[in-house]
């Protein structure tokens, strides 16, 4: 399973309020992703929340952007990536 | 919160138990007059279904419709869409009452009806009661009561329609409210209930089961005689009313009352469960079966939502009498056969079922043998030898009726390959018969690369099919089951993994002390039965699937008394016409048990038995099993060639191809010249499948033998099936050294049959390197001596191959030959040879650019295969059609296309197929910017280099140039120039025109040194004589738009443009900066930046079947024509609109295309 970040550009913002339905609009993308093997690992979004860096494990790109297409959900970019610890190094 | 298509927000909440009634957000829908709430009332009773004018005129005026009804309804309509959707655009789809063909149809997403809740929360409670789980039944019962405001619509109570409704309803409510003094007596409330009881009995004197909970209830509260005097009541009662006695269950609880049976005392809830049934005390067994107490009937622990989910799917299929597949997917012991068991016991439809049987070799059509015995018909076709779609057509006949079907096919995981022909034809064909189909498989037991895997992933995406996935239990529900046994339920949990089946083989097994192993278990469980029943049980073991009386007879007589103890112990259960185990798993225990000797002599005695004629038709699948298995190897070879020549009739070469493998594991004592028959056999049915590995390997060894044998004509004649399966797997030179060497050994024999083939073969292998010289020349030779001989099978060979090689050339009566040669084909039965026809035409009609042809040939070509068991054909097609898709812009459909090809078959596959499928998936990768082109790029590479064929050469040299055109990286160049280079050179030598132009083209886009060359026609060589428009303009024509923007990247700054357009709207970012570096170049301000990132590939979060659709609406198309464009229903359509108006937030096709505009979709057209 390879790891790839997804860069996502909201125009008007990204908003999951943290309530049930915030929480039911993550399961569902979490169950959706699941049908395709896609794991959302976790995602970084930027102060003004137009801009998300998002962490996923999947088979392969077609994967990532099939389930952002199931979850409706932009694409601006698709890297591979590995993790590269700083202490790691100490 | 997204508003939805009216404008408002939040859904409704409707309520028919009680007046008429609509919420929403808290505040009541003003509904109008008495009229116009009883076509709601009437739609909300048939919501989800269309209901016609005339039908509502009825349900409103009855008899007396007066003039001028139609529009007297229209008007109701229209004001109640007003009142559900205030607001909202007159001229836009209303959500809740939709306009349907002659009437109107209420429908309902998200919104609650108090109706519906009451009936889930009533199946909630009955089944919660019969599991015993007292609490939640209590619980979920008076909510469900809670939610009655008064009688079923009562302010319409005087309308016809109201009261079958309204007695619907009540009936459940019965029913609901017996249920609930159950629980509430499992519960030890009997005091408290007895005043509530003689309240329900005072209402409805004559319902027996009240009388009969009330006397429990007396006698639990120590009352016996006021409980004896209540049965004295109720005989009076029923003598003098009805003339009758009290039933059965009545008088029997009137007798343990008498006779003061323990079985009647309250327990605490819990200790009782099915799953353990047979640790359960036979009383309250009996006591559960009559009362619907704790533990009568099975319970299932942690399956509700997946009862819940088969009941939503049969209930859509009886609304619309289109059928569904689902498949049941768990690991063996999951409870898998136990859930659709209770799912079919409560259900009145007619149901028809089948299991696949755990021979080594499964039986040919296994399931529907067992089905067969519905119909006359259906038995003839498959008595008859069938083949799949003869079977499945039959069988969709078979269900074509009024009334819905359940299908149950068990255990696909052992289906042969017919089998899952017959599921995969049925499951295209659903929507026109009214079938719940269901499957179920182990699906721990399939690999990615098993049919049946392949199978499913191929269906998943067909309407109506849906596979439920069953969860071992929690370890909760373990500890639940546990809890009357004293065990340690964690340590249990851990050592079953919670599968239902060995939590409840432990716990039956002894439940004071665990098991070392689940096996034990069950031997244990086996050891305790008399010695006679525990030989009984070993002679069941070796027969998978079960046993019939018959040969249970014939293998030991003296044990027949035993069945009753066996039956008893739980360790096996009866069938229709035997007994079997009653689980695989526990067979598998014991037979694997059983020591050797003992073994084998009960499959010598099986054997023995089942091919006496007089024990029924013999039938050799099953006798190979067991010759095998009795290690005699005189059996296996009266059996297993049988077997195999049966399975392949019918399409199943994979099953023909193990029973051959079986008769040469037994073939030490053959006669050279029958192995060699055999293994020639045998490595035909591999090549059919795909198994190259083993087809070659056999092949070898009966080329071998027949050397040995000195028979040189069959020696010959293997060498050149031997040549195909070579080239098949990717190794062409090895292919050709066979195909000479055949030639060698059958040239001196003088003409024949062999020597035809042997011909025809090279005619092939000449077309596979596109030698035009070659094929032509072999291929009058093959046709000359196939005339002189009246060889239809080198005849039909040889034209297909000359056909092909015209076709790719760009001759049209090439086309016609190889057309002319599939009619042959198929009137002759070369089923084979009309397959590599159908891949010779998509292979051709795709290089050529001849779109149109290829959609059809790769349709038609797909289908054949799969109705003739062309598994390996079907591959190479899809692999062309991966292309087409590519070539043609419907880039998802290319990805499910490659996605089929790479994640269905392992390495040792199909190289066309294969080669084909990594090139798309790179470009893909590559063209959208997406990361990980390189390793399918690469093992293409590796691929295909070996073989020499231009078909696999061009794919991957073209996509190497464009890879490398995208990155522009030196190394990238070096690579696409020694790529197009070599092989430019290769197809100038044999004159292939149409791989020269497109090599060229690559070349010279990736500014690599270019030969002059003079080639006639087509966009490339439009582009190679310095037309780049009129390139594009003709890549537009044949419908490929990213084709023709990389052509306009060789012309002028308007081209560029252009083509900066187009690849923008495309999302294709690598070759976007490519045109945008080219008009910077060029001098040129101003260059767009293409749309909002985000809104590029999907606008409001729109699918690319939507904004397909939303662009078409923007050309003011109906929905209907829009069907047609897209090849989809209009129901489908309908889907579409209405999501992208949500989606859009707007509320009509106006202003949806208005947005349309305004993204830019559907503007360029």
């Amino acid at each position: 399973m390879a790891r790839y970040m997804v860069e996502r550009i909201f125009p008007d913002g990204l908003a999951i309020p943290i309530t049930d339905d915030g929480a039911a609009t993550s399961r569902g993308v979490v169950d959706r992703n699941a049908e395709l093997g896609v794991t959302w690992v976790h995602s970084y979004v930027s102060d003004d929340k137009r801009k998300s860096f998002c962490i996923y494990d999947g088979p392969d790109p077609e994967s990532i952007r099939r389930a952002a297409e199931r979850n409706g959900l932009p694409i601006e970019n698709i890297t591979r990536i590995k993790v590269l610890d700083p202490y790691f190094y100490k | 919160m997204v508003p939805d298509a009216d404008g408002q927000g939040g859904g409704l909440s409707l309520g028919m138990l009680g007046p008429l009634a609509v919420e929403r957000s808290g505040e009541p829908v003003p509904l109008g007059g008495r009229q116009q709430r009883a076509v709601l009332a009437f739609l909300l009773i048939r919501h989800g279904a269309p209901v016609g004018v005339s039908v509502l005129a009825d349900a409103l005026w009855g008899e007396r419709v007066p003039a001028g009804s139609v529009q007297t309804v229209q008007t109701y309509v229209s004001h109640l869409r007003d009142a559900l959707s205030p607001g909202r655009d007159r001229w836009a789809r209303s959500r809740y009452l939709r306009t349907e063909r002659n009437g109107y149809r209420l429908v309902l997403d998200g919104d609650r009806v108090d109706a519906v809740e009451f009936e889930d929360g009533v199946a909630r409670g009955l089944a919660a009661v019969e599991r015993a789980d007292f609490e939640a039944g209590k619980a979920a019962l008076t909510a469900a009561f809670g939610l009655w405001r008064g009688a079923v619509l009562a302010d319409l109570a005087d309308y016809g329609f109201v009261p079958p409704v309204a007695a619907r309803y009540a009936e459940l409510r019965a029913a609901a409210t017996e249920a609930l003094i159950d629980a509430r007596l499992g519960l030890g409330e009997h005091r408290s209930l007895i005043p509530e009881l003689d309240a329900l009995i005072a209402a409805d004197p004559l319902r027996e089961r009240l009388h009969g909970q009330r006397m429990l209830t007396l006698y639990r509260a120590s009352r016996q005689s006021d409980a004896l005097a209540g049965y004295r009541t109720l005989r009076a009662l029923l003598d003098e009313e009805l003339g009758i006695e009290p039933g059965r269950p009545i008088q029997q609880l009137h007798a343990s009352i008498l006779a003061q049976d323990p079985a009647l005392d309250w327990h605490p809830p819990g200790p009782v469960r099915e799953a353990a049934a047979s640790g359960a005390s036979p009383a309250r067994r009996h006591l559960g079966a009559r009362f619907g107490l704790a533990g009568g009937s099975g319970d299932l622990l942690e399956r509700d939502e997946q009862l819940a989910a088969l009941k939503r799917h049969l209930s859509a299929v009886t609304t619309s009498m289109a059928g569904r597949f689902v498949f049941v997917g768990g690991e063996a012991g999951v409870g898998k056969t136990s859930l659709l068991r209770r799912f079919c016991a409560k259900q009145p439809a007619r149901i028809l079922s089948g299991a696949c049987d755990a021979l080594a070799t499964p039986h040919p059509l296994g399931p529907f043998l067992d089905i067969a015995a519905i119909s006359g018909r259906f038995q003839d076709v498959i008595a008859g030898g069938g083949q799949p779609y003869d079977v499945a057509a039959s069988l969709l006949d078979e269900l074509r009726s009024s009334r819905p079907s359940i299908l149950v096919l068990e255990d696909l995981h052992w289906a042969d390959d017919a089998t899952l022909d017959v599921v995969r034809l049925l499951a295209r064909r659903l929507e026109t018969v009214p079938v719940l189909a269901m499957g179920t498989y182990r699906d721990d037991q399939i690999d990615r690369t098993h049919r049946l895997r392949v199978l499913i992933g191929e269906l998943a995406t067909w309407p109506g099919v849906v596979r439920l996935g069953l969860s071992p239990l929690s370890a909760r529900a373990v500890a639940e089951l546990a809890a009357p046994y004293r065990v340690d339920a964690a340590e249990l949990y851990r050592s079953t993994g919670g599968n239902p089946f060995f939590v409840s083989e432990v716990l039956a097994a002894g439940g004071s002390r665990l098991p070392q192993t689940v096996q034990d278990a069950v031997l244990a469980r086996v050891a305790r039965l008399g010695p006679p029943a525990r030989r009984l049980v070993e002679s069941v073991a070796i027969v998978p699937a079960g046993i019939d009386v018959g040969l249970l007879e014939a293998l030991e007589p003296a044990a027949m008394d035993s069945v009753e103890e066996c039956l008893a112990s739980g360790v096996l259960t009866s069938t229709a016409g035997g007994v079997a185990f009653r689980h695989e798993l526990a067979r598998m225990a014991v037979e694997i048990s059983l020591p050797a000797n003992r073994r084998i002599a009960l499959h010598r005695a099986a054997l023995a038995a089942l091919s006496d004629p007089e024990h029924g038709p013999v039938d050799p699948a099953r006798l190979s099993h067991h010759a095998e298995a009795a290690a005699d190897p005189e059996a296996v070879q009266r059996f297993a060639p049988g077997a195999a020549a049966i399975a392949a009739q019918v399409g199943a070469h994979s099953e023909a191809a193990a029973q051959y493998a079986r008769a040469l594991r037994f073939a030490q004592d053959l006669p050279e010249e029958r192995r060699a028959e055999l293994l020639s056999k045998q490595s035909t049915e591999c090549h059919l499948i795909g198994d190259y590995r083993v087809a070659i390997e056999t092949r070898k060894a009966a080329v071998e033998a027949y050397r040995h044998l000195g028979d040189r004509l069959r020696e010959g004649d293997a060498l050149r099936a031997m040549s195909a399966n070579l080239r098949c797997f990717g190794l062409v030179p090895e292919a050709s050294e066979a195909g000479r060497a055949a030639l060698e050994i059958l040239e001196p024999l003088g003409p024949g049959h062999e020597l035809a083939l042997a011909y025809a073969n090279r005619t092939m292998l000449a077309l596979n390197i596109e030698d035009a010289v070659a094929t032509r020349a072999w291929g009058v030779r093959t046709q000359e001596l196939a005339e002189q001989i009246g060889d239809r099978a080198s005849l039909v060979h040889a034209m297909n191959s000359v056909g092909t090689l015209g076709y790719l050339l760009g001759d049209d009566d090439g086309r016609a030959d190889l057309e002319r040669s599939l009619d042959l084909c198929k009137r002759w039965g070369f089923r084979e040879q009309a397959g590599r026809a159908y891949i010779h035409l998509a292979w051709a009609s795709v290089r050529r650019h001849d779109y149109g042809r290829a959609a059809a040939y790769c349709r038609e070509g797909l289908e054949y295969c799969v109705d003739h068991g062309l598994d390996a054909w079907r591959f190479e097609i899809l692999g062309h059609q991966a292309r087409r898709l590519l070539d043609q812009g419907s880039w998802d459909e290319a990805t499910e296309a490659t996605a089929r090809i790479l994640g269905s078959l392992n390495m040792n596959t199909n190289a066309v197929a294969r080669v084909l499928g990594l090139t798309v998936v790179a470009l893909l990768r590559s063209r959208r910017g997406d990361p990980d082109h390189n390793a399918p790029m690469r093992e293409a590479r590796a691929l295909a280099g070996p073989t020499g064929e231009i078909q696999l050469l061009l794919p991957v040299a073209t996509a190497t140039a464009e890879v490398a055109w995208l990155e522009g990286e030196p190394a990238a160049m070096a690579a696409a120039d020694s790529a197009t280079g070599e092989l430019l050179d290769q197809a100038t030598r044999y004159g292939a025109s149409s791989a020269i132009s497109e090599l060229a083209s690559w070349r010279r886009r990736c500014g690599l040194p270019t030969p002059a060359i003079a080639v006639g026609v087509g966009p490339y060589a439009l582009e190679l004589a310095g037309n780049p428009g009129a390139a594009a303009a003709a890549w537009l024509d044949l419908n490929c738009e990213y084709e023709a923007a990389v052509a306009l990247c060789a012309g002028d700054a308007e081209h560029h443009r252009e083509a900066l357009r187009i690849f923008q709207r495309l999302g294709t970012r690598p070759a976007a900066a490519i045109a945008a570096r080219l008009l910077r170049e060029g001098g040129a301000r101003g260059i767009p930046r293409g749309p909002r990132p985000s809104t590029k590939g999907n606008p409001a979060g729109l699918t690319t079947r939507e904004l397909e659709v939303l662009g078409l609406i923007g050309q003011d198309m109906r929905n209907r024509d829009i069907a047609q464009r897209l090849h989809v229903a209009e129901k489908t359509v309908d889907h579409h609109v209405g999501a992208i108006l949500a989606k859009l937030g707007v509320s009509s096709r106006g202003q949806a295309a208005r947005a349309a505009a305004r993204l830019g979709i559907g503007a360029s057209r």
